[in-house]
């Protein structure tokens, strides 16, 4: 008996989309078989022997498929198989609790992205198939689900909610709604930070988060580079107070992960909020959770690409402006000057006809090919003005990611490729990640659930390198290439040695670092509400760490009795010099965490309680081979060189164990209260010092419920929270307390022919040295008013950390050693942060969100260990970062002045010339000094300026007009002082001529009458000297209130534009959606800082100044789902 | 109840594991690094521990250093080019140095290191041949690294033991007067003198430490602290003594040097020797070099040096090169042999040979590059200053393929010829010198470069003779004048000038380069003097009519560091500042 069997699609099965190109029904003529279906058949239709069907038939029997196989238990050979959709149209009416008509509610089918939203009139209409559940969902409501079954209309009302206090979030070692929270915590979602032509996570999350400052170090804007990151400002006279960051429970780099695998990103403020997490945590935790897979499944795809420009970097002034500022600098000083007239003349034609006048000038040694102090001999017009940065540099991204599960199983993987060109004109230096991400949920029974994270991640940089600089090498070039220096040696191909290009080419840096973190996880559930977790981290990372040195080509005079002639040899630098470096080095962390926790809801008391243990162990080892003498410059290894080879290598560890417990407590949903208690112990202390105990306490109150509250409809939410908690702090160089001898070879000193090896004394050990301790004490108000539409989040906070680490009181010099680390003194931070958001639906095209963040701190030290109050270390009463120097009291205009002017000797003891700074006299002793160098007598010394970011802040505008969306975020700092201290980039003319230049802005420096270019008394920058500091001592040797610039900025960090294609043509392309956008980042910088990026301040080498800048980008990209 | 199975899976799975991290979990010492109990084993482990002192002796710069200087830069033997001024020696002799915060040269770390070593020494119960020297290499440092200290700053706080932060009778302490704190420098010295053994016992002659070493390291600084003395007597910086113990001090060192005849003068073509004595690439088995730091630009940056990289920030001056005798032995001011000195052409003709092989003047040999001969043409006069560079220490011949920073030329601290200046000077200063003792010395020196000898009682006064501001007898003169030529560049100078109290010498002058000719005019920018000499320092001296502003009731001690005097009050500052 032949049977005719109907398969009936489902609008999620994988084979959704195959059914667009073929009908609703697929013909299932001629023996040939819908693709789609015949792909899940094929194996059980053979194995079952079956013919397929000579003729479309009718379906008598309908059989199960869920998108993944058949379940064919019955058909025997010779039944038919025929397939058909089963599509139903809903419609109706979506209403509020009012009974208006709510228009632009969202309608969707569970599980997919299949949607609609409802019209002016509330009204939707929507093809599903008949097992959908449509969920009705709209800003301000409850959401609900309904299952479709066999309706055709579905009128929905909407009940006004607090939905997005409803929002659950993630906090340590579990999950809380947020209205139920009582520490200070902030949230960023993985949208916000999602399609931007970012680098890494950090840039993404720069300015999202109060109080979460994020600011470049001293890599700057370099393809890859890793920012520094403090919370709330939380300070420690150590320096480093990172905060602890983890991703989906496994401690990591925040830069370890793609950001468009982020779902949400929690960040742990207050001590009561992180003290859970105990020894690490101390200066906040950022909680990041990735993306998991759901019901159904989905294939996503986005990419993005673009071309990034320096934001801001310092042109060299071009015609012969420069070259009279540096002859100015010169004959400051009695010299004469670098350019005479004939150079200028050169110059001026060259200027006028490129490449008509020789562009080096003659040496009296004869030496003509030599350009001497990085150009100092070079008149010549050949665009160095752009050597170092480029136009225009690429960057592409990728992600594509695969998730979906069922009942039981979930699952999501993604896959994210990076690459960053650097601004390098020429230097190619590059950054690229790969990275997978694996995420596995099983629910192995009723009351055992198993995960699985397996993260990967691999790095790769490559860099111009220089054994004494490192990267400092290319960006100080800013401050020493001169404008007229030529770029290649006359009548050859050849770039001369001042601009470095033969070098930056071929002395290189390539790290590749590769990081695996599995982290298998066991839940179990035995009765209702108790659940036990057991989670495994383990991360292991290796980086190999390579450095080429190869041969480049050397210039050397030509052949001629004196070598005078202009005849240029050019020699490769010898071979012995050439040289490979490589360094790998290994980490892993192992850490199982164990917790347990028990609710339970007994009318109206909500209790839980939880208690867990931690223990983690930290292994790194280095070991670096380093040789000399390649045989080629193809081949750099260890094994083609012949010179010398030099080994080394570092072991090192540490470990901490810790118990903890956390008690919640809620009571009628109006009355919070949690108590956490953490103690710790670290092998970074000796035995007696080991353990610290840690408690925290928080509570709230949500007024909204009360009854005088809630009768009125003015609060959605009305939340008073408070805490007090305290945590250790552990982060100390490992083994302080065991006083070891470092081993190392001699570093010049030769004995006979050999290095010989050396043990040094040891430092004092730091004896007794224990945790530090952050208390905090945190207040805040939660608020959600106009139907939810306006957030506001208020917060205030007192962070007191005490015993702190630092390097002890000071001691006399004779000590002959640094002073021993003590647990001394304590830093007092106060702050405020503020979040709003607004969010409205306007109409049902057009919605938008603004999300505003505004956050300040201030850090004074309050106690430490200074009795005489110097000003070279920390003081009682100091604000962290505050700059002390001198008053200005105009630059001198005449001899007269100088002469009888108070005594400045203290700051200079040689000659003062006009257009010196002239100081003021404080404390009007009749001279210039520092008095005891203290507080009590700092003599003419005055706090001038502080470098901490004041008041910085966020502002997050998003769009959405029918299928256009617009997001722009700005974000900045108010206030902030900056100095650049001796920086010879920032002094310009006045440095010696191997690092003097003249960028645009510095030609308003002081000059008289004198000076080809005329008077300028009344100029910001003093008389320059052509010296590397010399007489520069005078205006630059200390710092002084004149100079301070004003880093203070406001920049549009991002813009972008979507489109949306319209779901239906959307769906004609086999996709559920599909979006083009294009991003631009750091678009415009508002600042009166001079010369540079206010983001990129810390240089690597010479301070300020010579920072990587950050990038304007300006990017495309497409967001697809299957 | 197969779930109750699992949960005790489970539970026992998660207390295997807590089980299995023993108590030590928590316990972490050091994988990579010895700590202190587990060290001072065997002689081997003093040696270890000293060879990290080697480090602080500085010879030429590291390649990666910067320029190359003379050890006499900043004094009146060469001056910093146009670009440079300011080094330490210029601002101590233009009395322009500053109080300084911090620092400033009060720095006590090596002195604390060595003290660890001496105060753990007899922990090692291993005896072996070598265990005494060892100890004797501690004395050694400590005494080098004081003597350093005691130039720069006079009296001292004398410390022997390795400072905690709980020593606060140490920390908080006065100084000790200079006289004890020489006393206590010899005394080291004596004990380093006694247990070292002599250079050719050892295994690396002349870089490691021997007894000859600590022989004219005891000269050399007796000879110092015993001139101050006798000449500052009187003055602030006036010592406990008249010096004269020092003095003899100094000279039986030197003459013990003499007698033990462990090396000699290096001998040969006199109008090459003393050139090619200074630009060795290795002197080990060198007769004359007792103590030298060997270079080697295989194996490294920082054991290379950029020496042929001249001119280089620095050039020597036109007044130095006026201490040079005619070369019938006759001042430049008398001898009729005398042509002139202006002009570069000129100014090596007819002199003391050495003049040639110090100083660089046209048709001298720059560099010899492969089978191509540079010749020195016209002086780079921005980058030397004066237009006169350096001849001495040059390395010609020079691989074409290394780049300008690697040089290999090795540095010498100590040869023979020093002990002999130490002893005539010592002697003519105690008054007990005699010609056989000229003969042994300063003749012995002329002789190498075929000069006429000294002859004590045939000196012709030279009215260039500089005037000290004191009486000094003609052999002291000469003496010093010979010392000037002989050790020129060398890093003696700025030394003898403190020692010599020698202030009336400098003070306001100002020292000058060669003769400016219109053709280098044409090239150069630097100043030039009414008489037509380079003056780069024009313009730029503090004191009165653009000379060295010394203040000689100050600036012959450096100053302490302000924090340091408001750390510890029993500390007081030095004179004048």
């Amino acid at each position: 008996m032949r049977t005719n069997y109907t398969y009936t699609f489902r609008k999620h099965d994988t084979c959704f989309y195959l059914r667009k190109l073929w009908q609703k029904t697929i013909p299932v003529t001629g023996g040939f078989f819908g693709y789609c279906l015949s792909l899940l058949l094929v194996f059980q239709v053979a194995a079952a022997e079956l013919s397929l069907p000579k003729s479309n038939i009718n379906g008598e029997k309908e059989f199960a498929g869920n998108g993944f196989g058949l379940d064919l238990p019955n058909v025997k050979t010779g039944d038919a198989i025929s397939a058909r959709m089963a599509d139903i149209t809903i419609s109706g009416t979506v209403k509020d609790d009012t009974g208006d008509p709510l228009p632009g509610a969202s309608v969707t089918v569970a599980g997919t992205t299949l949607g609609t939203v409802t019209d002016i009139d509330g009204k939707y209409t929507l093809e599903v198939d008949e097992n959908a559940t449509v969920i009705f969902s709209f800003i301000g409501f409850e959401p609900q689900e309904v299952a479709v079954g066999n309706r055709s209309e579905i009128n929905i009302t909407l009940q006004a909610n607090v939905s997005s206090l409803n929002e659950v979030v993630v906090v340590g070692y579990g999950t809380k709604k947020k209205i139920n929270l009582t520490g200070a915590v902030s949230t960023a979602r993985g949208e916000d930070m999602a399609n931007r032509p970012v680098t890494n996570v950090q840039q993404a999350m720069q300015g999202l988060v109060s109080n979460l400052v994020i600011q470049p170090n001293t890599a700057g804007g370099e393809p890859g580079a890793d920012m520094a990151m403090t919370i709330r400002g939380l300070a420690s006279f150590e320096g480093n107070t990172a905060p602890f960051v983890l991703v989906d429970g496994v401690p990591m780099g925040i830069n370890d992960i793609d950001p468009n695998d982020i779902e949400s990103v929690s960040v742990l403020k207050d001590a009561a909020s992180t003290s859970i997490y105990g020894a690490r945590a101390a200066y906040g935790v950022i909680l990041i959770t990735t993306k998991k897979g759901s019901k159904g499944s989905r294939i996503s795809y986005s990419t993005n690409a673009g071309l990034s420009s320096p934001t801001i970097w310092p042109k060299l002034q071009g015609g012969t402006d420069w070259a009279h500022a540096l002859n100015d600098a010169r004959t400051n000083f009695g010299a004469s000057p670098f350019y005479p007239e004939e150079a200028i003349q050169r110059l001026e034609q060259n200027l006028a006809n490129p490449g008509s006048a020789p562009g080096m000038l003659p040496l009296g040694s004869g030496d003509n090919w030599d350009l001497m102090n990085t150009g100092t001999r070079g008149v010549a017009n050949d665009g160095i003005r752009d050597l170092i940065m480029k136009d225009n540099s690429f960057r592409v991204k990728h992600n594509l990611s695969v998730s979906g599960g069922n009942d039981n199983v979930n699952y999501y993987l993604s896959s994210g490729f990076y690459q960053e060109d650097g601004l390098l004109r020429f230097g190619d230096e590059s950054f690229n990640r790969f990275n997978v991400d694996a995420k596995i949920g099983a629910k192995v029974t009723e009351w055992m659930n198993l995960d699985l994270f397996v993260k990967y991640k691999s790095e790769n940089e490559d860099f111009p390198w220089n054994q004494n600089f490192g990267r400092a090498w290319y960006m100080n070039w800013i401050g020493k290439i001169k404008f007229g220096t030529p770029a290649k040696y006359p009548g050859t191909d050849i770039w001369t040695q001042q601009t470095n290009v033969e070098a930056w080419r071929r002395v290189r840096q390539t790290i590749t670092d590769n990081q695996l973190v599995l982290s298998p996880k066991i839940e179990i559930k035995p009765i209702e509400g108790w659940v036990t977790t057991v989670q495994l981290n383990y991360t292991s990372t290796q980086v190999e760490d390579t450095r080429t040195a190869l041969q480049y080509p050397w210039v050397r005079p030509g052949d001629g009795p004196n070598f005078s002639g202009g005849d240029i040899d050019f020699i490769p630098q010898n071979r012995e010099s050439t040289e490979y470096h490589n360094e790998l080095r290994r980490n892993t962390y192992l850490s199982p965490n164990i917790y347990s926790s028990y609710s339970r809801l007994l009318g109206r008391h909500d209790l839980q309680l939880m208690v867990g243990y931690q223990q983690e162990e930290y292994t790194f080892s280095n070991l670096g081979a380093r040789s000399f003498f390649l045989l080629s410059d193809a081949i750099p290894s260890i094994s083609t060189s012949v010179g010398d080879q030099l080994v080394n290598d570092g072991i090192g560890h540490w470990s901490t164990r810790s118990f903890f417990g956390r008690f919640n407590y809620i009571f009628d949903e109006k009355y919070l209260l949690e108590v956490n208690m953490r103690t710790d112990g670290s092998s970074r202390f000796e035995e007696a010092e080991r353990w610290g105990v840690f408690p925290s306490v928080s509570a709230g109150w949500i007024l909204s419920e009360e009854n005088f509250l809630s009768s009125t409809d003015l609060f959605d939410l009305l939340k008073l929270r408070g805490s007090y908690g305290t945590l250790g702090n552990q982060d100390v160089a490992n083994y302080l307390f065991i006083p070891t001898m470092p081993i190392q070879q001699t570093n010049n000193w030769l004995f006979g022919n050999q290095r010989a090896w050396t043990v040094r004394a040891p430092n004092l050990n730091s004896v007794n040295l224990s945790w530090e301790t952050v208390s905090t004490l945190d207040l805040g108000i939660d608020a959600s008013i106009l139907n939810n539409r306006l957030g506001v989040s208020f917060g205030v906070y007192e962070t007191r950390t005490s015993d702190l680490v630092g390097p002890g009181q000071p001691l006399p010099a004779v000590l002959g050693s640094t002073v021993p680390k003590r647990n001394e003194g304590e830093i007092k931070t106060r702050g405020w942060e503020l979040e709003l958001s607004w969010k409205n639906q306007v109409n049902p095209d057009f919605r938008y969100e603004i999300r505003g963040q505004l956050a300040d701190y201030r850090s004074t030290v309050v106690d430490y260990n200074n009795p005489n109050g110097l000003l070279n270390t920390f003081y009682p009463g100091q604000d962290l970062n505050e700059i002390w120097g001198y008053r200005y009291d105009g630059h001198f205009q005449t001899e007269a002045e100088i002469n009888e002017g108070v005594d400045q000797s203290f700051i200079y003891s040689g000659l003062w010339r006009t257009g010196d700074f002239r100081y003021k006299d404080l404390n009007g002793d009749g001279k210039i000094d520092i008095g005891d160098n203290t507080v009590g007598n700092p003599g003419d010394l005055e706090i001038i300026g502080n470098t901490t970011p004041r008041f910085t802040y966020g502002l997050n505008l998003n769009a959405q007009w029918r299928n256009f969306d617009v997001s722009v975020f700005f974000q900045g700092v108010a206030k902030r002082d900056w100095t650049f201290g001796n920086s010879s980039v920032f002094r310009g003319p006045a440095a010696g001529p191997m690092h003097n230049n003249v960028l645009e802005g510095h030609m308003d420096y002081w000059r008289d009458e004198t000076s080809v270019l005329g008077a300028n008394p009344d100029a910001y920058f003093p008389r320059p000297y052509a010296q590397f500091f010399g007489e520069n001592a005078k205006n630059y040797g200390s710092p002084v209130d004149h100079l301070i610039q004003n880093a203070a900025y406001l920049r549009l960090k991002n813009l972008q534009f979507g489109y949306s294609l319209p779901q239906k043509i959307a769906e004609k392309v086999l996709l559920t959606s599909a979006r083009i956008f294009v991003s631009g980042e750091n678009l415009l910088t508002f600042t009166d800082l001079m010369f540079f990026d206010p983001e990129a301040l810390a240089g690597r080498w010479y301070g300020a100044g010579d920072a990587y800048p950050l990038s304007t980008t300006m990017s495309a990209g497409i967001n697809l789902n299957f | 109840m197969k779930r109750i199975y699992y949960i005790l899976i489970v539970a026992l799975a998660g207390s295997t594991l807590l089980h299995s991290c023993q108590d030590d979990f928590l316990e972490r010492s050091p994988l990579d690094q010895i700590s202190d109990p587990e060290f001072w084993n065997s002689q081997s482990d003093l040696e270890l521990f000293l060879n990290s002192f080697y480090d602080s002796f500085q010879g030429w710069p590291a390649s990666g250093g910067g320029k190359a200087p003379t050890k006499d830069e900043g004094t009146d033997f060469a001056l910093e080019g146009l670009n440079a001024f300011g080094g330490t020696f210029t601002q101590r002799m233009d009395g322009v140095l500053n109080v300084p915060g911090s620092g400033g040269g009060w720095s006590w770390g090596n002195i604390r290191n060595i003290n660890y070593f001496l105060a753990n020494v007899d922990r090692v119960e291993e005896g072996g041949s070598m265990r005494d020297h060892y100890v004797g290499e501690g004395h050694f440092f400590r005494a080098w690294f004081y003597f350093d200290m005691f130039k720069d700053f006079g009296a001292l706080p004398i410390i022997t033991v390795p400072v905690t932060a709980e020593d606060e009778d140490i920390l908080y302490g006065a100084r000790a007067n200079r006289t004890d704190v020489f006393d206590f420098i010899l005394n080291d010295i004596d004990m380093a003198i006694s247990k070292m053994n002599p250079s050719s016992q050892l295994a690396t002659p002349g870089t490691r430490l021997s007894k000859d070493i600590a022989l004219l390291f005891k000269a050399r600084a007796a000879l110092f602290a015993g001139t101050w003395e006798k000449y500052h007597q009187g003055s602030v910086f006036a010592g406990q003594t008249d010096g004269s113990q020092y003095i003899e001090e100094a000279a039986a060192a030197a003459k013990q040097i003499i007698d033990d005849g462990h090396f000699s003068l290096v001998t040969g073509d006199s109008s090459s020797v003393y050139f090619e004595l200074f630009n060795q690439v290795d002197y080990a088995g060198n007769p004359e070099v007792i103590f030298y730091q060997h270079f080697d630009r295989v194996i490294g940056d920082s054991f290379s040096n950029q020496l042929w990289n001249w001119p280089n920030g620095y050039g020597y001056t036109y007044d130095a090169s006026r201490f040079y005798l005619s070369n019938d032995g006759l001042p430049i001011a008398v001898s009729p042999n005398f042509v002139g000195d202006e002009t570069l052409d000129i100014l090596e003709e007819n002199r003391d040979p050495r003049l040639a092989q110090t100083f660089m003047v046209p048709g001298d040999i720059r560099r010899i590059q492969g089978t191509d001969t540079l010749y020195f043409d016209t002086p780079d006069v921005d980058n030397s200053g004066t237009g006169i560079e350096s001849q001495k220490f040059r390395h010609i011949v020079v691989d074409p393929s290394v780049g300008i920073n690697n040089g290999n030329v090795d540095y010498i601290f100590m040869r023979y010829a020093e002990a002999l200046l130490i002893y005539a000077e010592a002697k003519a200063e105690l008054g007990t010198l005699t010609q056989a003792d000229v003969d042994m010395t300063i003749n012995q020196l002329r002789d190498r470069v075929g000069m006429p000898h000294l002859i004590l009682n045939d000196i012709t006064p030279d009215p260039n003779w500089p005037d000290y501001g004191y009486p000094l007898t003609d052999v002291l003169q000469e003496i010093r004048r010979e010392r000037v030529v002989e050790l020129f560049a060398e890093g003696f100078r700025f030394d003898d000038l403190m020692r010599w109290r020698a202030h009336e010498y400098w003070m306001g002058e100002r020292f000058v380069g060669t003769f400016a000719t219109p053709e280098l005019r044409e090239v150069s920018n630097v100043p030039v003097n009414a008489d037509g000499f380079f003056d780069p320092f024009r313009d730029r001296l503090s004191g009165p009519d653009g000379g060295y502003g010394f203040d000689p009731e100050r600036d012959y001690l450096r100053p302490l560091p302000t924090n340091e005097l408001t750390l510890n009050t029993n500390l007081d500052q030095n004179p004048g500042w």
